[in-house]
Order: structure tokens, then C-alpha cells, then sequence
């Protein structure tokens, strides 16, 4: 466990393309959602589609519509959401 | 039987009619070629447009006027007034117009939709999309007693569909179904290519032998695009055929997803999109088809009868599954295929393309420089640096006294009839005589070739004749160039580079057209 939480390290990751990326639905097999970035319970529902999306500037994982759209944020960034998700998506660090 | 026995099954039988009888009641009406259409039924169909289009400029927030209906393919979110009401607006999305409304307070920031596309959603998507589309244009005038903006009353709407374009054929008008070009149709839409497409031609994305391909041999993910938007997102289908005729043959509105659907031509194209979802379905089954249990975005219009085995699960309002929509007839509609409209068999393209030499089929991405991957992939639209064959002959520009109004030029060639069909590309070049010939050097492809990405394939039609088959190609706006340009009276090469797949052919010798005839 990195001891990664969404409060602490994601959500600033994403804070700043939160307001834009409300303007966009999605559909998973539960149901059509809004994209809320800031929202620890949308980050962790629509987690496999953020992952792809900011993986998608990387040739070897691409996708259609990678984001943000003007360029890949961080590598360390990415990694750090992607151990967040592997660690389980906590909404805060289990050790403070 | 006792009168309470009689009641009990009266009422079981009312409950029955009541929650099957919809589905029981559902016409089952076919989707038909546009051209094929009789003037009534095309009367109708353009009734109900017309009255989709007059909804939405009595209120461009009318669920059921052509404007929000573009809006469900174009728009993520815009502003609506809390009360639906028309407000003056400027008509637009607002996501995209970035105009928010004067007072926010009084609004909501509804999600229309947006399409899907670059994902396995793409064909699912745009088909629960045209259910409700087909829907809401059928209850449009089902009595045929609306005047609309034209002043046309009826024909009724009842039983309209969304009638597709087969654009892998030869167009009916210059470039598009006649019903689209005439311009006192709600059909016709000024922001689109109008440019005649000339016989004989063809681009190579609509080619009837790469949409055969796609649909006879293709695995679902390859044709149809992956899960998530994963490995790239886009099958075959939507990246090498379907976006190019967004953006090269349509243009205009159809080239940019924020607005293609604002184009009433939209719907035709894509109908027959989904008559080709409906063909993969048919050969392959819908065992393989990814992501079924995904909900599709989109807000329609309240009241519409739902497909069968709907739900709109959790969340915003959906259109529903993917699964939901595999059975067209339980979804009130199915195609009607005449001959003119069947893709190629599987047999004949093993035969035409030369698959049988290959242990295993073509894929995307696969053999660089064979003509058919490289149509696949989308890369035809680059000249081919190692043509099969070149052809040249002297062309002595000509001068503007020697031409008539509208002049045209075509490069002009012959292909032995009695030789089995193929499929070819078809790079002209136009250059000075003292210019050696070198389409291997991209400074050389990008000032002399003459029909940047033309590429021609075999129709299927001509090749059952015994007289020569002429293939041209358009070159109308290189030689007005040169004539302008004071070249006139000069001999230039003009070279025909021809690209062949499956093997070799001989073709005869090149020459130039001029329509009208030169003076």
C-alpha cells in the first residue's frame, strides 16, 4: 500500500479540469454518469475510463480521446492513480 | 362458468393487451434505399423533417424538433430554461458556443448527449439514437393533417422511416441521392460538398470492396472499435471509411461531430450504417459484440414507446442498452436489400481481392505496401511511391481561347474488359518535360501530382461488359492552374501511376479528355 488517498493526492491531480469535464456524461453498465472529478464517488466509479483516458497519449496504450486533451499530465501523476486504484481507491490516506 | 370467472379472465385479457399488446402492436416497416422510395413516401419523409425542423424554431428546446435531435449526436451540455421555454436565443450548444445565459439562475445545464465514437459503442450508439429519431419523425403528422412551414399539409408520418443512402454506389444526383439536392427539400442543407462526382469515379473509402471486407471477415473489435475507447478506441469501419466521408465527401457541417448531424443528409448516411451493423450481425452473430450491458447517453423526448426489455438504469437519462438493440423487428423496423444494395459475398471477395493466395486474410496493419491494407489503414490518400505501372504521355496545355464555359479535364484510360474485376489506385502527375518522373520524392509528389488522393477500385458493374471499361480521373483544377499560370501551348508529361491489387493487369494507353471539346 502507497497510502495514497483521493482527498489528499488525486483529487488535486484532477481538481483543475473538474469544471469542464462536468459538461460530459458517460455510459457504464450501471448507468449514464456525469464526469466529477472532484467527486471522490465519481473518481472511483468511472476510475477504468479515467485511467485510459489519461494513459491514452501513450503510444503504447492509446485511445481515442486521451486526456486532458492538450497533452499528458505527469508521469508520476499517472502512476500515482494507477496505485490508487490497485490500492483499493480510499477517499483519504490510511495514515495521516 | 360464473359470471366472476368470466370477470377474472376479462380482466387477465386486459392486463395481457395492456403490457403486451404494444409490443404485439408494433409495425414492423422497412428502411428503404432513398432512391428507392416512391414520391409519396419521399413526400412524407420530408413532411416530417420539415415539421422537426419548424418544432425546433418555434423552440429551439423542443425534444422533438430536428435541432435538439442533432443536439442528442452533437452537443455534451448546453443551457435550457428551467421551464423548456424558447428564451431568443441564439440558437446553439452551449458547450461549444462557450456562451453561457445572461442569468444562470433561471437555467438548467442539460446533457443532450454527444455521439460515441472511437469505441465499440459507435454502431450501438448511433442505432438507439435513430430508434428514437425514427420514433418521434413517425409521430410527427401520423394523420397527415399538419400544414408545415411550406405550406405542404400532410402526407401522414405514420409510417416513415429513415431511408439510407448507399454511398458505396454510384449517387443517384451529382454527388448525393437526388432527394438531397433538390433544393426546395428539407432534405437539402446548403453547408455541404456539392462538387458533381464525376462517372467512373470514386473515393476509396466508400468503395464497396472495402465495406464488403470490413463486414464479411472482420472480428467485432476490428471493425467495430474496443471497449473504452481501448488499443486506440476506433475499429476499421469508423477510421477508414466512415470518417473520411464525414469530413472528404460530405464536408461542410458533416466534417465536425459538433455539428454533422445539423446536415438532414446525416441521417440517411448513418441509416445506412446501421443497414451494415445490421449485415455484421447478420454474418457474425452478436455473441462477440463488447460492452452489451453498457447504457448510451442521450436525453429524448418524454412519451416515446422504449424498445422492448428497456431500462434506463442509474444515473442521467440513457437510451438504454446495447443489448437492447440487436433485434431491429422487435425495434419496429428492419431493411430491404434489393440486388443493387447487397455488399459483395464472401466467396466473391476471396476471389476479387486474391484472398486466396494468403493463408490468412488481410489485416489492419499488415503488408505495408499492399494496396488493400493500405486502404484499410487510410493511408490511400498518400500517392504510392512504388506504382505497378506508369504510364505517360506528352499533354500540350491549352489556352484559354480554346476553352468553352465550364471547361473539364479528365485523365482518361482504358482497362481490358475481359479480365477479372480488381481494385486499383490512381496517382496522376502533371510535370515538366525536364522533370525526370519521381514519386518516390516527396517535394516531386507534392508539386506535380495532379489528383491528390484519388483512388479508384472496381465497381462491380463494368466488368461484365466486353467493351473496353474507361476509368478518368478528374484534372480540371491542375490544368486551369497551368493555363492560368501562362503555361499554355507548353508540352508537360502527364503520367498515369496505377497501383493494382490482387496481380498485374494491362491497361491501355492513357489520354486526356476535354469536356466540351476544345475549340
Amino acid at each position: 500500500m502507497a497510502n495514497i488517498g483521493f482527498n489528499e493526492d488525486i483529487l488535486p491531480i484532477f481538481e483543475a479540469f473538474a469544471p469542464c469535464m462536468k459538461n460530459i456524461d458517460v455510459g457504464t453498465p450501471e448507468g449514464v454518469f456525469t464526469v466529477e472529478l472532484d467527486s471522490f464517488e465519481s473518481v472511483k466509479r468511472l476510475h477504468a475510463f479515467i485511467l485510459t483516458a489519461i494513459r491514452g497519449h501513450d503510444p503504447a496504450t492509446p485511445t481515442a480521446h486521451p486526456m486532458p486533451p492538450r497533452g499528458p499530465l505527469p508521469s508520476k501523476d499517472i502512476d500515482m492513480f494507477a496505485q490508487w486504484i490497485d490500492d483499493g481507491m480510499p477517499e483519504t490516506r490510511l495514515i495521516a | 362458468m360464473t359470471r366472476s370467472i368470466w370477470r377474472q379472465l376479462a380482466v387477465c385479457a386486459l392486463a395481457f393487451f395492456v403490457t403486451i399488446g404494444p409490443v404485439l402492436a408494433q409495425n414492423v416497416l422497412k428502411r428503404r434505399n432513398i432512391d428507392d422510395l416512391s414520391p409519396q413516401e419521399l413526400s412524407a419523409y420530408e413532411h416530417a423533417i420539415q415539421i422537426l425542423k419548424d418544432r425546433s424554431a418555434k423552440n429551439q428546446y423542443d425534444k422533438s424538433g430536428l435541432l435538439w435531435q442533432a443536439w442528442i449526436h452533437n452537443c455534451p451540455s448546453t443551457w435550457v430554461p428551467k421551464d423548456g421555454k424558447e428564451d431568443n436565443r441564439p440558437p446553439g450548444c452551449s458547450f461549444w458556443t462557450k456562451v453561457p445565459p445572461p442569468d444562470q439562475t433561471n437555467y438548467v445545464l442539460a446533457r443532450p448527449g454527444m455521439c460515441e465514437h472511437g469505441k465499440d459503442l459507435f454502431l450501438p450508439w448511433h442505432r438507439a439514437e435513430f430508434y428514437f429519431f425514427e420514433k418521434i419523425i413517425q409521430g410527427a403528422d401520423p394523420d397527415g393533417m399538419i400544414t408545415d412551414s411550406r405550406g405542404q399539409t400532410g402526407p401522414s408520418t405514420r409510417n416513415v422511416t429513415v431511408p439510407y443512402w448507399n454511398w458505396t454506389r454510384a449517387p443517384s444526383g451529382a454527388r448525393y441521392p437526388v432527394a438531397f439536392e433538390n433544393p426546395n427539400s428539407p432534405l437539402f442543407h446548403k453547408n455541404r460538398s456539392s462538387d458533381r462526382i464525376a462517372p467512373g469515379n470514386s473515393y476509396p473509402f466508400s468503395s464497396l470492396y472495402l465495406i464488403s471486407y470490413m463486414v464479411q471477415f472482420q472480428d467485432w473489435p476490428t471493425f467495430a472499435g474496443f471497449p473504452m475507447a481501448k488499443n486506440g478506441g476506433y475499429g476499421t469501419f469508423e477510421a477508414a471509411s466512415h470518417n473520411f466521408m464525414h469530413a472528404i465527401y460530405m464536408g461542410g457541417d458533416m466534417a465536425n461531430p459538433r455539428t454533422a448531424a445539423l446536415d438532414p443528409g446525416f441521417f440517411s448516411f448513418h441509416a445506412y450504417i446501421d443497414l451494415l451493423y445490421e449485415q455484421w450481425l447478420q454474418v457474425h452473430g452478436k455473441d462477440s459484440v463488447t460492452s452489451q450491458d453498457f447504457f448510451l447517453r442521450g436525453d429524448q423526448p418524454e412519451g416515446i414507446v422504449k424498445p422492448p426489455g428497456f431500462t434506463s438504469g442509474a444515473g442521467r437519462p440513457s437510451m438504454g442498452q446495447v443489448k437492447t438493440y440487436f433485434d431491429t423487428k422487435a425495434l419496429g423496423y428492419e431493411y430491404e436489400v434489393t440486388a443493387k444494395d447487397e455488399l459483395l459475398s464472401r466467396a466473391a471477395l476471396v476471389k476479387i481481392l486474391g484472398l486466396e493466395d494468403q493463408q490468412d486474410a488481410p489485416t489492419f496493419g499488415t503488408a505495408t505496401r499492399n494496396l488493400f491494407s493500405r486502404l484499410l489503414d487510410g493511408a490511400a490518400f498518400d500517392a504510392n511511391t512504388e506504382p505497378a505501372i506508369v504510364q505517360t504521355i506528352d499533354f500540350t496545355i491549352p489556352s484559354a481561347a480554346m476553352m468553352g464555359n465550364n471547361q473539364q479535364f479528365f485523365a482518361k484510360f482504358d482497362r481490358n474488359p475481359n479480365e477479372p474485376d480488381l481494385s486499383y489506385q490512381i496517382d496522376v502527375y502533371l510535370y515538366p518535360k525536364l522533370a525526370p518522373f519521381d514519386p518516390a520524392s516527396q517535394p516531386f509528389r507534392r508539386k506535380y501530382r495532379a489528383a491528390p488522393g484519388e483512388a479508384h477500385w472496381g465497381t462491380g458493374e463494368v466488368h461484365h461488359h466486353d467493351t473496353p471499361t474507361p476509368m478518368q480521373v478528374d484534372i480540371t483544377t491542375p490544368v486551369l492552374d497551368l493555363v492560368k499560370g501562362g503555361r499554355n501551348g507548353e508540352v508537360w508529361n502527364l503520367t498515369v501511376a496505377i497501383s493494382v491489387l490482387p496481380s498485374l493487369t494491362t491497361f491501355g494507353q492513357p489520354s486526356v479528355k476535354a469536356d466540351p471539346p476544345l475549340r
